[in-house]
């Protein structure tokens, strides 16, 4: 079991936003996330990733609770990584964004330049590596930060409706990194989306959301 | 919009024209003066008693004496009331002021460290006390800021055989090229320190810095006597003929500046050279001391 | 209208001969009013930013302060550090008053609230998604802080340049520690007190100008280190 929650309370200027029992997320699938605007999908992929702490519950990790000690959530953090559905690319150029999870582990410049040039052109962006970030298209900047977030070899990804305002073509290979990366690397997915397609295609389970309560989940078959 | 703010800007010219009124109600006239003759505190006895006796409220506006004669130059001021004969001379010979009044004088004393180290302890001749300050390159505070105690400085340390160096600047003053200069012992960097600031500022800083510096004697009472905790200096060096410090009045020509208030000035001028004003100059104590020696016949 | 052409061209004459005099006040200006802006930068930047990154009680009690210190004169700045560092007082023993180092303590004072509150103005203005990108990229949190200081980078530059220019343009702080000590802590504010008090209206006009090329000068340098993306940023 990767994550495991129970009664799970996140409140937000007094109002329950997420309200969770019974939340169990397995290894090595694809989940999909789905529910209307204001669900509670943002925050509990936020939660996922360590980045927001709920108000009250349990949240386990790998069988062992999440301490919100300064230490070990940066331990965490370094496990798992989200993709915002806007993602934020920093000032510089598309190489330094790539980088920018490797050099904050002090990993060597040479092995860092290695496995950036590895993600972009699984992402198909090597063209780009020196262009400025700011620059980019929305499709383009979602797969600079999809290889960003893919250059430490995280063991869940987590993707804030990944397709969400990239065109067509984008979409297509967004899809199909996420689908590769998982059956390669065996990366966990959460992923939120709004498309039944997109479901169909990858998902292995789907979560349903409503007024911050899992009223839904459902195992599937991808196609 | 622009009616409203029409209507503020009425009101505030409104404001201002009644407040002037107010202002005008009693006769003003307006004198520069230096910091030291304000800060001796002589103006605030001379003053209310001009006004008990003649009407009049004297603004007074006290800056360096340079300053202070050219803001008579420019008829900002109604008389000046200074202490630099020579200047003042020129004030008058230059058409600025009608004529110049001796009012009193007192005298300039040399400060320094109780320690001394300059050695000039008692030495009446003012210039040799100069000279061994320079010898022995003991720090020398000046006001540096072309006020009358700044250019009685000046002439000491051209009487005391010092070698001096000019420094001058070059600047443009209706359309033509003047200098500007100042005199200062030759060689000096290490322990002359011109500061350019008023007379309590700079026996302050001598102070502070335990060094030897040249004051009127009213600035110096005031500080040692009047302040608590007194200043640390004592007088070394006085009672030589060059160290006098005698004041006079200037009023402001009306021929140069037809909007001066040359009456009233003269009014003022008849008082303070009077009976009633040399008498109150000659009583005039400060800390138990008699400052100014009225110079009026 | 005389006086201030006069003055436009005794600057430029005083410019053009490099006057010493002239020079060694600029340079006096411009060593201290550096070296105060240094300090209360590596001082305010990391203030400025942990006060908007961290949320604790009093937060907006704080920020009232800093705002009200703003306002604060130099004239009680000067007061204060006088009375520590007089013969008299507290450190007397350091020789400090009357020297550039006392000038400098005097200004890095009057400067820290500005530099911090405007580089807590600058760290807010960056959108929050800096932060939760750069944590869940896996950065400590100091990391992160160089991050959003890197994203902030011109409103904190413009931070540090207006408070440059509050130094280099104030003169209570440095008449009163620094004495206007011809040669040693004379600097271009306090010789135009010294010649308006002269009544050399003039130079004192001379010197104000010089004041501003260098204001000016200093504004320009900036806009061209910050560039195209500066521009963008506006």
């Amino acid at each position: 079991m990767l994550y495991k929650a129970d009664t799970l309370v996140t409140e937000f200027k007094g109002r329950k936003v997420l309200n969770l029992t019974d939340f169990v997320i397995e290894r090595k699938q694809i989940y999909a996330l789905i529910g209307a605007n204001g669900a509670g999908k943002t925050t509990l992929l936020n939660i996922l990733a360590f980045l927001v702490q709920p108000t009250s519950g349990n949240l386990q990790f790998c069988g062992r609770d999440v301490s919100c000690r300064r230490k070990d959530l940066l331990d965490l953090r370094r496990r798992v990584v989200l993709v915002d559905q806007y993602p934020i690319l920093f000032t510089g150029s598309v190489w330094k964004n790539v980088e920018f999870g490797l050099k904050v582990r002090g990993i060597s410049k040479k092995q860092r330049e290695r496995r950036a040039d590895e993600v972009l052109e699984l992402v198909g962006m090597q063209e780009f590596r020196s262009a400025d970030a700011h620059k980019l298209s929305g499709g383009e900047s979602k797969r600079v930060a999809m290889a960003r977030a893919l250059a430490i070899a995280p063991e869940v990804l987590l993707c804030d409706e990944p397709t969400a305002n990239v065109d067509e073509e984008n979409q297509k290979i967004i899809l199909d990194i996420l689908e590769r990366i998982n059956r390669e690397n065996q990366t966990s997915i959460v992923m939120s989306t709004h498309y039944l397609s997109q479901i169909r295609r990858l998902a292995h389970h789907t979560l349903m959301l409503e007024h911050g309560m899992l009223v839904n989940a459902y195992r599937s078959s991808p196609l | 919009m622009k009616i409203c703010m029409n209507a503020l800007l009425g009101a505030f010219l409104l404001m201002v024209t009644f407040a002037g009124y107010g202002w005008s109600e009693d006769k003003v006239l307006k004198m520069s003066t230096t910091t030291s003759t304000q800060s001796s505190g002589l103006l605030d006895i001379l003053l209310p008693e001009f006004k008990k006796d003649s009407g009049i409220r004297i603004k007074v506006i006290a800056k360096g004496t340079g300053a202070a004669i050219r803001d008579g130059k420019d008829g900002n001021v109604d008389v000046i009331f200074v202490h630099a004969k020579d200047r003042e001379t020129a004030f008058v010979a230059d058409g600025f002021g009608t004529a110049r009044f001796p009012v009193m004088h007192n005298d300039f004393v040399l400060l320094g460290p109780t320690g001394d180290p300059a050695g000039i302890k008692g030495k009446k001749d003012v210039a040799m006390a100069l000279g061994k300050i320079a010898k022995a390159k003991e720090m020398f505070i000046s006001r540096g800021d072309d006020s009358g105690t700044h250019t009685k400085e000046q002439a000491l340390w051209a009487a005391s055989g010092v070698d001096l160096t000019e420094v001058s600047q070059t600047i443009v003053k209706k359309g033509k090229e003047s200098k500007v200069t100042l005199k200062r012992p030759a060689d000096s960097d290490t322990w002359y320190v011109s500061i350019g600031q008023g007379m309590g500022k700079v026996i302050t800083y001598a102070d502070e810095k335990q060094a030897y510096t040249l004051a009127d004697r009213g600035t110096y009472i005031k500080y040692k006597f009047g302040r608590n905790p007194a200043i640390e200096l004592d007088v070394l060096s006085e009672g030589d003929v060059s160290l006098a410090n005698p004041y006079g009045i200037i009023p402001v020509n009306p021929k140069k500046h037809p909007h001066v208030q040359y009456e009233m000035a003269m009014e003022f001028v008849d008082w303070i050279t009077g009976e009633r004003g040399q008498k109150l100059i000659a009583d005039y104590r400060l800390e138990g001391k008699q400052l100014f020696y009225p110079d009026s016949k | 209208m005389d006086i201030f052409l006069d003055s436009l061209e005794s600057a430029f004459l005083l410019l053009l001969a490099c006057d010493p005099e002239l020079m060694d006040i600029v340079a006096v200006s411009l060593k201290v009013s550096t070296i105060s802006t240094l300090i209360a930068s590596l001082v305010g930047i990391p203030c400025g930013f942990l006060i908007a990154y961290s949320s604790f009680y009093g937060k907006r009690l704080l920020l009232t302060c800093l705002n009200t210190l703003l306002a604060l004169p130099t004239v009680v700045i000067g007061l204060l550090v006088y009375s520590f560092i007089s013969r008299r007082g507290l450190f007397g023993s350091l020789e400090l008053l009357y020297t550039q180092k006392a000038i400098i303590i005097g200004q890095v004072i009057l400067i820290i609230p500005l530099v911090t509150s405007l580089t807590i103005a600058a760290v807010s203005r960056i959108d929050k998604r800096y932060r939760n990108t750069a944590l869940t990229l896996g950065a400590t949190q100091i990391q992160m802080a160089l991050v959003i200081i890197k994203e902030a980078r011109y409103g904190i530059g413009a931070a540090v340049i207006a408070s440059f220019g509050r130094v280099i343009a104030e003169v209570g702080i440095s008449m009163m520690l620094g004495g206007n000590a011809r040669g040693f802590t004379r600097t271009m504010t306090t010789a135009m007190a010294l010649e308006y008090d002269k009544g050399e209206f003039v130079l004192a006009v001379a010197l104000g100008l010089t004041l501003m090329t260098i204001a000016f000068g200093i504004n320009m340098l900036f806009h061209f280190f910050q560039g195209r993306a500066g521009i963008d940023a506006l």
